[in-house]
């Protein structure tokens, strides 16, 4: 008999003008894994806000918590949701994940506004990933096929790395689908990436130029050659059985400093990286 | 083992436009000192590798006329220009061209699809502004643009400088900085230092500029 399975290697890293200005890392990530189902959440807290490492870390744990008793209660793992269902349902979570944080931050005497984080949850089912997120950050998917895809679209103000956050007022009826996009990716999926916008330039194709047309552009694209080999790599240190906080380790190193493009920048770097596996039982 | 290759993104641009006094008071040793600094400030930018590739500078002089000298370019693409006097202080024309081409330099930005950080204006005088000059109405201006974040304008008084029609311009929360003796050498190392944080940083993010000490004095 045969088990599908999924592996993740999961970390953040504090970005270099952090460290030097003496500020904590402001990014968190949880991957949850349940029967027949995983959630993953990235999350980046804002930088004007001097506690929004706090609110990344909590917004984390309390998208795995709320999502893992949706998914159970829904019975999503034998009936996978349309994305009408799935987009209704992730704004429930989001805003009860929203009600938590204010319930932390009274119960803390912290301003609310100052957890600022913006937030990306992938759960992977038997039949399909389901993702919603508020703000900015990259994610993709892999086909079976073998191809890399974008399953978001980040959310930009005007100027560079200006965003929305889910501390931010954008939860009336009008605003509140401008802001939270969720989608459904059925069928069988091979590996899947969330990532915080510091590692965005190193793993995403975000702003090429277009000689014919003169102009730059965003194509929103997982770039192959940085996803392959650690999808490879994953698998490897799996089959020697590695421990996931083994693989988390070289993980972090490789988000450090893994290409030329991650040591130079400066933001906080997350990313989850899952890759199915299919093992004999 | 984890490996893998980055794609060649662009990066996004920060403008920053300098506004330059060179009316005749600046003669001598002024205009010589704040040159050397701006040679100095084209050579800390291009050591940067992450500003090198992101910051755009462009230069409006201003004394009987104002000109722009420098277009909008990063620190590889051109040479600092030396700087000569012409007589009196068109100041307010001056940092109106300087508004008009950060507004033209965002529409390009828009128009051609690229990412941008919030533009800034650095200002430099040594004097007041002519008599004709229409300060108050540049201070709306500049309030206006700073209250809707259209840029973020920064002055720096050398010797001699009238404060009071400085901080008459500048908004409140950027006052006027006021140069100690000659030291552009030192300001200007400051303002590259300074980009090269804004350049990495987040929008809305509380940045920690480098002190200023080494090149200010009090100015009551």
């Amino acid at each position: 008999m045969q088990q599908t399975d999924w592996i993740f290697a999961f970390a953040s890293v504090i970005g270099n003008s952090h460290i030097s200005e003496n500020i904590p890392c402001q990014d968190a990530c949880r991957v949850g894994v349940f029967d027949k189902f995983t959630v993953s959440v990235v999350t980046d807290g804002a930088g004007s806000c001097k506690n929004s490492h706090l609110g990344s870390n909590q917004v984390s744990d309390f998208c795995i918590y709320h999502a893992e008793k949706l998914i159970t209660r829904q019975g999503w793992v034998t009936e996978f949701p349309n994305q009408e269902v799935w987009h209704d349902t992730a704004k429930q979570i989001l805003i009860t994940v929203r009600k938590d944080l204010e319930n932390y931050s009274i119960e803390h005497d912290i301003d609310f506004k100052s957890l600022a984080c913006t937030v990306i949850m992938a759960i992977s089912l038997p039949d399909g990933l389901l993702i919603t997120h508020i703000g900015d950050g990259r994610a993709g998917y892999c086909t079976q096929e073998g191809q890399w895809l974008p399953m978001i679209t980040p959310f930009h103000g005007e100027v560079a790395n200006e965003t929305v956050f889910i501390t931010s007022d954008i939860w009336n009826d009008d605003l509140v689908d401008l802001y939270i996009e969720s989608n459904v990716i059925s069928g069988q999926v091979s590996a899947f990436c969330l990532l915080s916008d510091g590692c965005e330039k190193a793993a995403f194709e975000v702003n090429l130029y277009n000689s014919d047309k003169s102009i730059y552009y965003d194509p929103n694209r997982p770039f192959p050659a940085f996803f392959n080999p650690n999808r490879t790599g994953l698998t490897k240190l799996h089959e020697q059985l590695k421990s996931q906080d083994d693989i988390n380790n070289l993980w972090a190193e490789f988000l450090t400093a893994g290409t030329e493009k991650l040591r130079l920048e400066t933001d906080d770097k997350t990313m989850v990286l899952g890759v199915k596996i299919i093992q004999a039982i | 083992m984890f490996t893998g290759e980055s794609p060649d993104n662009y990066e996004q641009k920060c403008l920053c436009v300098l506004v330059l006094d060179v009316s005749g008071s600046m003669g001598g040793e002024p205009i010589r000192q704040l040159n050397q600094g701006l040679q100095e400030f084209h050579q800390e930018v291009t050591k940067d590798f992450l500003a090198s590739q992101r910051l755009e500078v462009s230069i409006v002089t201003f004394g009987s006329s104002v000109k722009c000298i420098q277009d909008p370019a990063l620190v590889g693409n051109f040479e600092m220009p030396t700087l000569s006097i012409s007589g009196s202080t068109k100041l307010v024309d001056g940092v109106r061209l300087a508004a008009d081409m950060v507004e033209n330099r965002k529409e390009w930005y828009r128009n051609t699809g690229q990412n941008y950080f919030r533009p800034m204006i650095v200002l430099i005088t040594d004097g007041e502004p002519d008599g004709d000059q229409d300060v108050k109405g540049l201070s709306t201006q500049i309030r206006q643009a700073n209250d809707s974040k259209k840029f973020t304008f920064w002055a720096l008084g050398v010797q001699g400088y009238n404060h009071q029609k400085l901080s008459q311009i500048c908004p409140p929360n950027t006052p006027p900085l006021s140069l100690a003796g000659y030291k552009f050498s030192e300001f200007f190392k400051w303002l590259s230092n300074s980009i090269g944080i804004i350049t990495k940083s987040a929008e809305g993010e509380r940045l920690l500029l480098p002190p200023v000490s080494g090149w200010t004095q009090m100015e009551m």
